[in-house]
């Protein structure tokens, strides 16, 4: 497979993948021991009624709330019954990262597939292209860290602890844009719907997601990925990526330097894949998108490997095709006026 | 040695859906064991006692034998005690419950269905292929972080001895005070909407610690036909419309708040000097 034809078989992998993750209970069937994994890696959300699979940080909140908070909040003896089910949870994610790395992000996730394809009209309907300017870049990339920590471990465990309210539980799951993109998508509005009195922190996490959600459909026109910056399944890959036979992989070239097309097409506008080589290269936000590879003019010097397998090679012949199409940052040909 | 570590994994992997699953918040709730109060239907409810235990308790008849049944077809007798018997999971989430026995001159065929986080099979086939007898049982039950609800609509299908009955009334209980007569069509389906009878938002109590507002129901019919008339029932759980306490409108307001944000940020800038 040329970069060129990975490229463009990716949309349809993006599509399929959409279509079955967020309602593909009609072919896996109605319960959760139908679903193919409660560990799927992408952003399946246990919220739709129509899915086919669980999103794993689902499990993980409920899991630290439910039976490690309430546990340490009991003083019983921590056995192999208390942790046994977050480290199953924690292996089949394992066992499915093992097979595809970070791809899952950049080949199957459902909310980056929309993403992908507002940021596709937008640039279509020729809005602003908007990035993050470089000197910001670092501070952005911490951002998934610090809501990986605190809303998939820390904020479930205290409220499993009794010190915050039991709509902690799953922090990230009440703020996640996914719950609304899903749950609309298989005609139900009831995640969209705001509380009316009750529970206050619940409002306002309803009332975040609603903002998060309408905030990043529009901005997702202008900016690449603007959910997957901050997603805890992004951090939650980058933190075993190293494990992965699946990566990018990239050779030192000294034509490198001048060109930098690869940075330009990078949706995650991650630097070093154009400063950095070997396994630096290889960053914590990169989703393995491959089209860093595509963009690159140079033969060999970019490519996704499985192990010391290359599957895509980057290659002159494949940026010709690609820039015939689309410009690196990802603007359809013909570019729109005023565009180029 | 590493063909056991990929099998070991492998198997991790297959069963950890259900062993991630969560606990008894999601489950099916309680909110039964007090059908004598509202209903004289002979009937048989389940609810969850603890992380890997719940209770059967037959209502309004005499049960002579009360069984469960796994998933996966597994079948084991219950022992009642104080007129209920505790159940252990066996394999997979939902069980069903089955009590046999007799309610005045008629004999009843009684089910429910209790749910355990515990992995294993999906409760399809075990809905899909009825006990001998008269049955009336679900399509489906509610997913895990689900529960049927007020409005929303589930097919029972009334068989006898796997044979669907057409044409039989069916009556429908709840314990908030809602009584209504359908009748199975052609193939036994008889669909049942459940009533918006709960009572209104500001009168209804606090939700403890996740655990959601339920209201017990039953699903009745009889068949007078042979010597002795004969009963089936199934009792279970509904909730709120999830929509009685939140609006959709005010959500969409917040997220239009939100899109009305990014618009500046989409709109191209005017480079400096530009007419």
């Amino acid at each position: 497979m040329t970069p060129f034809t990975m490229i463009r078989l990716r949309p349809w992998v993006q599509a399929i993948s959409f279509v079955f993750l967020v309602w593909g209970a009609g072919v896996v069937g109605h319960y959760s021991a139908d679903k193919i994994s409660g560990a799927l890696p992408a952003l399946s959300c246990a919220y739709d009624q129509e899915n086919s699979a669980y999103c794993v940080l689902i499990p993980i909140q409920h899991q630290l709330h439910h039976r490690v908070g309430e546990a340490l909040v009991k003083m019983q003896t921590i056995t192999a019954t208390l942790f046994l089910p977050l480290l199953f949870t924690m292996l089949s994610f394992l066992a499915f990262f093992l097979v595809l790395n970070k791809a899952f992000c950049g080949w199957l996730c459902p909310l980056g597939t929309a993403q992908e394809a507002l940021f596709a009209i937008g640039q279509r309907f020729d809005l602003a292209f908007r990035r993050v300017p470089v000197a910001w870049r670092p501070q952005v990339s911490t951002v998934k860290w610090v809501v990986l920590v605190l809303t998939i471990f820390a904020l479930p465990l205290i409220s499993g602890m009794g010190a915050l309210p039991h709509s902690f539980r799953d922090p990230w799951c009440q703020v996640c844009p996914s719950r609304v993109l899903t749950t609309l998508a298989s005609g139900d509005v009831t995640q969209l719907a705001l509380p009316v009195g009750g529970d206050l922190s619940q409002w306002v996490f309803v009332a975040l997601r609603d903002l998060g959600f309408g905030f990043g459909a529009v901005f997702a026109l202008t900016f690449r990925q603007p959910f997957c910056r901050i997603c805890p399944m992004l951090a939650l890959h980058a933190l075993l990526r190293r494990l992965a036979p699946l990566r990018l992989a990239k050779k030192a070239s000294a034509r490198c330097d001048k060109c930098g097309l690869c940075a330009k097409a990078c949706p995650m506008d991650i630097t070093a894949i154009h400063r950095e080589h070997g396994a630096k290269a290889f960053t914590a936000d990169c989703t393995l998108c491959g089209r860093c590879v595509a963009f690159c003019p140079e033969d060999a010097t970019l490519s996704l490997r499985l192990g010391p397998l290359p599957l895509v090679t980057s290659s002159a012949r494949s940026f010709a095709l690609m820039t015939r199409k689309q410009s690196p940052e990802g603007k359809a040909k013909p570019l729109p006026k005023g565009a180029a | 040695m590493r063909t056991i570590a990929f099998v070991t994994l492998a198997l991790l992997a297959a069963s950890a859906p259900a062993l991630a699953q969560h606990e008894n918040h999601a489950a099916p709730p309680t909110g039964r064991g007090q059908a004598k109060s509202w209903t004289t239907t002979p009937m048989v409810a389940g609810r969850p006692a603890g992380r890997a235990e719940a209770l059967a308790m037959p209502a309004n008849m005499v049960a002579d034998i009360l069984a469960v049944v796994a998933p996966d077809g597994g079948r084991a007798d219950l022992s009642l005690e104080n007129g209920q018997a505790r159940i252990k999971p066996r394999s997979g989430n939902y069980h069903l419950v089955l009590a046999q026995g007799r309610a005045g001159d008629a004999t009843v065929n009684a089910a429910s269905a209790v749910y355990f986080s515990n992995p294993g099979p999906a409760p399809t086939k075990i809905l899909n292929d009825p006990p001998a007898g008269l049955t009336l049982l679900p399509e489906r039950l509610p997913r895990e972080h689900a529960q049927f609800r007020a409005g929303e609509a589930v097919r029972f299908r009334l068989t006898v001895d796997g044979t669907p009955l057409p044409g039989m009334p069916v009556q429908v209980e709840t314990a908030n005070g809602t009584h209504q007569k359908l009748g199975t069509d052609l193939d036994g389906w008889v669909q049942v909407s459940f009533p918006a009878d709960f009572p209104p938002v500001d009168q209804r109590p606090e939700e403890a610690h996740g655990r959601p507002l339920t209201a017990g129901f039953v699903v009745s019919a009889s068949l007078n036909t042979g010597a002795q008339p004969r009963l089936a029932s199934f009792a279970y759980v509904y909730g709120p419309n999830q929509l009685d306490k939140a609006s959709p409108g005010f959500g969409a307001v917040f997220a239009l708040l939100g899109m009305a944000c990014a618009i500046p940020l989409i709109l191209r800038r005017k480079p400096k000097g530009a007419a």
